[in-house]
């Protein structure tokens, strides 16, 4: 009884998730976007042609734009979080450390509260318009993330292998870099994919940041064709949308082989 | 020159709930080099973080450490761990996962700069005095607990260290094992000739492997001395009980006067003792230095039979306490008179 209500569970859980985006595939596929309403139902790939080569949209041009500014954004802000998730585990007082989810506070603030005051200052910098400044803002943004996921694992590491470490010599950035870093691969790759994807979904700083095409990401891209042709042109908001989870979805199955538990097996009993 | 001056440590740790708990209070003492030095004592006496102070993991707030007449270790001096010449062993192993067991050897290695040919040539040499040339590519993971005890102290040795340090080594191997890497452990110690200082909480473990001895209770030295002598001649009711399994019976009598002169009394006992009538002695006596014989002031409340001894267990005059026979007719429920060959009074 109780294993089939699991699996009821699982089922609606399933459809729940599953069901958004087969529809997004499904209509990014459909001539006609009337066919659930009683219309006539034809499949074509004239909306992925249209998005991808005619001259009007530029959606390759926006993914890579996104790839540049989610892919570096994350890396910096990875880059930044181990560093912090360390000394909050290790050097934080017993005090100190029940306050790290004072951390997420900044995440906490509605980025629309910030975002004029952030755009006077990139427009004194010269850098409205440039990757530079989607960069700097999604790095500051998702670092309280970053640093949570790295210390939630860092903490794991026993202590044991840092002080052992240090009686080899090893000082604390070496022990940093050559035990730390590499123990903590599982937790890096999924921080990297969870920054990640935060810096490819962001709209409200892509959007004021961003002037033409050339700095453009997806969400802000695919907002845009609205206006483009003065109707909603969902045929294709589905195909950008359906494109835009590609490169995520390689992202993650190249870094699962890394999520995997138990590196540290075989250190401590 | 002492190898190792310990000089009236005192250290406090403050912890969230418990506020501040005094750790150390005042602990003194000396090793010599080539020494093997076994601090012994219950959990939570301070031992561990006494490992810590020396290896320069942790700082007093009182006393100084010297080691090879260079003050490591005071409240305003904490030369860094790596300078002082010394290697830990930790209980929990704390190998590197990520590296294979010769990456392991190699770190220490590498981090004190040693020329790639030299790394190698110790390592091989190290592997075969502890007997792992064969697990050499292997990680962690794919260890036994004693071969990961092995990597451990192969990992603490490649960098001929002046000093060892060990903290409880072999409180997670089992058993049967525990006793062949005791054996080990000695003679490791003895081809290399280094000085060990090794904590424990395993009296057999202390008594097998110690040159020197020291039992540590609440912070402080109870007694320092070598093994055998300490065993017979514990200072204090403490180490009297700790020391020796079963320990020594402990137990506390009235002096009391018999023809006008001053006498002590276990049951059948008596023993003639100096002190006025009233007086209480603390008097120690070893299980197997009490022996039984037909009589009526103690009740046998329990047999332990192992193998070719018998620990008794007796009751009677207000106090329990355990003899220890080879071979033995003693049942529950009997009834024994007893005879003390040899104790000690505490004064």
């Amino acid at each position: 009884m109780k294993r089939f209500v699991l699996i009821l569970g699982l089922c609606f859980f399933t459809i729940f998730t599953l069901l958004p985006i087969v529809l997004m595939i499904f209509l990014s596929f459909s001539e006609d976007m009337d066919f659930l309403l009683g219309g006539d139902l034809s499949l074509t790939f004239r909306n992925y042609r249209d998005i991808l080569f005619s001259e009007e949209v530029s959606f390759g041009r926006y993914i890579i734009n996104s790839l540049i500014v989610s892919g570096l954004s994350a890396c910096l802000s990875l880059l930044l979080s181990l560093p912090s998730a360390y000394a909050f585990s290790r050097f934080a007082s017993p005090f100190l450390s029940r306050f790290i989810f004072l951390f997420l506070l900044i995440t906490m603030f509605p980025p629309i509260s910030t975002v004029g005051f952030l755009f006077q200052v990139f427009s004194a910098l010269g850098i409205i318009n440039t990757y530079l400044s989607l960069i700097v803002t999604h790095t500051a943004w998702s670092l309280p993330l970053g640093v949570w996921v790295m210390y939630a694992y860092t903490e794991k590491i026993p202590k044991d292998i840092d002080r052992s470490a240090l009686i080899d010599g090893a000082g604390l950035f070496r022990t940093m870099f050559y035990i730390i870093l590499p123990l903590s691969k599982p937790a890096l790759a999924s921080a990297y994919i969870l920054l990640f994807l935060y810096s490819f979904n962001e709209f409200l700083f892509a959007y004021m940041f961003t002037v033409d095409e050339s700095t453009r990401t997806v969400p802000v891209g695919v907002a845009l064709f609205e206006g483009l042709y003065g109707q909603i042109p969902w045929g294709y908001i589905m195909a950008s949308a359906s494109l835009s989870v590609l490169p995520v979805m390689i992202g993650v199955l190249f870094l699962q082989k890394y999520i995997i538990g138990g590196l540290t097996k075989g250190s401590v009993r | 020159m002492t190898f190792l001056k310990v000089q009236g440590i005192y250290k406090t740790h403050r912890s969230g709930l418990r506020g501040k708990v005094e750790v150390l209070k005042g602990v003194s003492f000396d090793v010599e080099e080539g020494e093997f030095f076994v601090i012994l004592g219950p959990s939570g006496c301070g031992k561990s973080t006494l490992l810590n102070l020396i290896a320069g993991l942790e700082k007093p707030d009182k006393g100084e450490i010297i080691l090879k007449g260079r003050v490591v270790s005071s409240p305003r001096v904490c030369v860094p761990p790596h300078e002082r010449d010394l290697s830990m062993v930790f209980q929990s192993y704390a190998l590197y996962p990520h590296m294979t067991v010769y990456g392991n050897m190699e770190f220490p290695l590498k981090m004190a700069k040693v020329n790639k040919k030299e790394r190698e040539k110790r390592i091989r040499e190290v592997a075969e005095l502890l007997r792992i040339s064969h697990l050499l590519n292997s990680k962690p993971s794919e260890l036994s607990g004693g071969e990961r005890q092995r990597v451990a102290l192969g990992r603490a040795l490649v960098k001929r260290p002046s000093l060892i340090l060990m903290d409880e080594p072999l409180s997670n191997i089992d058993a049967s094992l525990k006793q062949e890497m005791r054996l080990e452990i000695k003679r490791i110690q003895r081809e290399t000739g280094t000085t060990f200082l090794y904590v424990t909480h395993d009296q057999i473990e202390a008594m097998a492997l110690a040159d020197k001895l020291m039992i540590m209770r609440e912070g402080r030295v109870e007694q320092i001395g070598e093994p055998l002598e300490v065993y017979k001649d514990p200072k204090t009711p403490f180490v009297a009980g700790f020391l020796g399994f079963p320990p020594m019976n402990v137990v506390s009598r009235k002096v009391f006067l018999k023809d006008g002169k001053p006498y002590i009394k276990l049951g059948n006992w008596e023993y003639p003792v100096e002190g006025p009538e009233g007086e209480e002695i603390v008097i120690g006596i070893r299980p197997e230095y009490i022996s039984l014989r037909k009589g009526k002031s103690f009740v046998i409340t329990s047999v332990e039979r192992i193998g070719n001894e018998t620990f008794v267990y007796l009751e009677g005059d207000g106090v329990r306490l355990v003899a220890k026979e080879k071979g033995g007719h003693a049942t529950e429920g009997g009834k024994v008179d007893i005879a003390v060959y040899k104790f000690k009074i505490f004064l």
